[in-house]
């Protein structure tokens, strides 16, 4: 029971063992947890943000994924060095483009990023 | 309205008397052998608030002392007693096959996290000197399998952790992400009585692997091997459903 008798919560009873510097954990946990924007911010000022960071992740997954199934194309020797130069021309053209969105919504990285369970994460 | 806390079995033992959400006192609405722990709501926003949260805990909490319990999901609202009856009566057959499956037993929670000894950059950009389309092309090869091979080293500790104190437990499962380091995140359901052992396991885990940073925390209710999720028909009402996880394990 994480309570004490007049009903106050300790979290402190919930733990059975820890070993190590708990606060990275802390951190992780906040990053893990709260990197799939489950909701859109509804707030007037905060939507058109929330709608940029959901998009945004949408298009960065698509530009992930293609940007894999090159590189498999390319390990599996199917792809012409030609090729290569126009694939990673279009892939930086892109990412260039993507940088600059994230910018405009003052978005980093890590707001993209989605855990795509079996498959790994996004980034 | 009313506000759903659980599912649980005997009914007709009492229930402890908890004081739920907005100060409103719990109450067991009986279905059949099972019953809904609920409290009546005067509003049909509730914030998730951390005094909300943990309040919907408590309640969970008084309940697993002496009873099976499905917990619900924060945030389960219902128009009427009538509506949540209907759930119980769509889902009776989930719901009693859930309860024998977790009589008996809590849910500990594991998280590890450590060094990833592959790591070399955790940048996931291009290199500067990858000017051109074919350079930066074939240093996305290279990154891609520089993340296999910390994929794979990671993916088999993680099975080394989990795998020692899984055979404690009835059902297990977890998830890990591999970058920016390995976090392994999993939960274990075990028999109240094995609670100790499996906390001796998790000391010896730690003993072993000095350098683990971990977190094992618990009882819980469990949370993790019944599977709520608030849908909608297609008249537009909402219906609560709880479907078991079953495990997860990798």
């Amino acid at each position: 029971m994480a309570f004490a008798t007049d009903g106050q919560y300790e979290p402190m009873r919930k733990l059975v063992f820890q070993q190590g510097d708990l606060d990275d954990l802390a951190v992780r946990m906040e990053g893990v947890e709260g990197a799939l924007p489950r909701r859109i911010n509804a707030d007037p000022e905060g939507v058109e943000q929330g709608l940029a960071k959901l998009v945004l992740t949408l298009i960065e997954l698509l530009r992930e994924l293609l940007e894999r199934q090159a590189i498999k194309r390319i390990e599996s020797g199917a792809v012409s060095d030609e090729e290569i130069e126009r694939l990673g021309t279009t892939f930086q053209k892109l990412q260039a483009r993507m940088q600059e969105l994230k910018r405009i919504f003052s978005l980093k990285d890590e707001d993209l990023n989605l855990d795509l369970g079996p498959l790994g994460d996004l980034l | 309205m009313i506000y759903l806390y659980a599912v649980i079995d005997r009914p007709s033992a009492p229930i402890p008397a908890t004081i739920g959400l907005c100060g409103a006192a719990t109450d067991a609405l009986q279905y059949r052998d099972i019953a809904a722990v609920i409290s009546p709501l005067t509003t049909t926003q509730i914030q998730a608030t951390e005094d909300n949260l943990w309040r919907h805990e408590m309640v969970l909490e008084e309940l697993m002392t002496d009873r099976s319990v499905l917990p619900v999901q924060f945030g389960a609202v219902f128009t009427d007693e009538l509506s949540a009856l209907a759930v119980m009566d769509e889902r009776y057959a989930d719901f009693a096959a859930n309860l024998n499956r977790v009589r008996g037993r809590v849910e500990l929670g594991l998280r590890a996290l450590w060094d990833d000894p592959l790591a070399s950059s955790p940048d996931s950009q291009p290199s500067d000197d990858a000017v051109d389309g074919r350079a930066y092309m074939l240093d996305r090869v290279r990154k891609q399998r520089d993340l296999q091979a910390r994929r794979q080293e990671a993916e088999a500790f993680a099975e080394t952790i989990h795998g020692s104190i899984a055979r404690l437990a009835d059902e297990s499962g977890y998830r890990l992400q591999v970058s920016p380091s390995p976090y392994l995140n999993g939960a274990y359901l075990v028999k109240r009585e094995a609670v100790a052992t499996f906390r001796q396991e998790v000391e010896t885990l730690a003993s072993t692997y000095p350098k683990l940073c971990l977190l094992c925390t618990g009882p819980w209710p469990p949370f993790s091997f019944v599977n709520g999720k608030q849908t909608e028909d297609t008249e537009g009402n909402e219906k609560w459903r709880l479907q078991p996880t079953g495990s997860t394990s990798r």
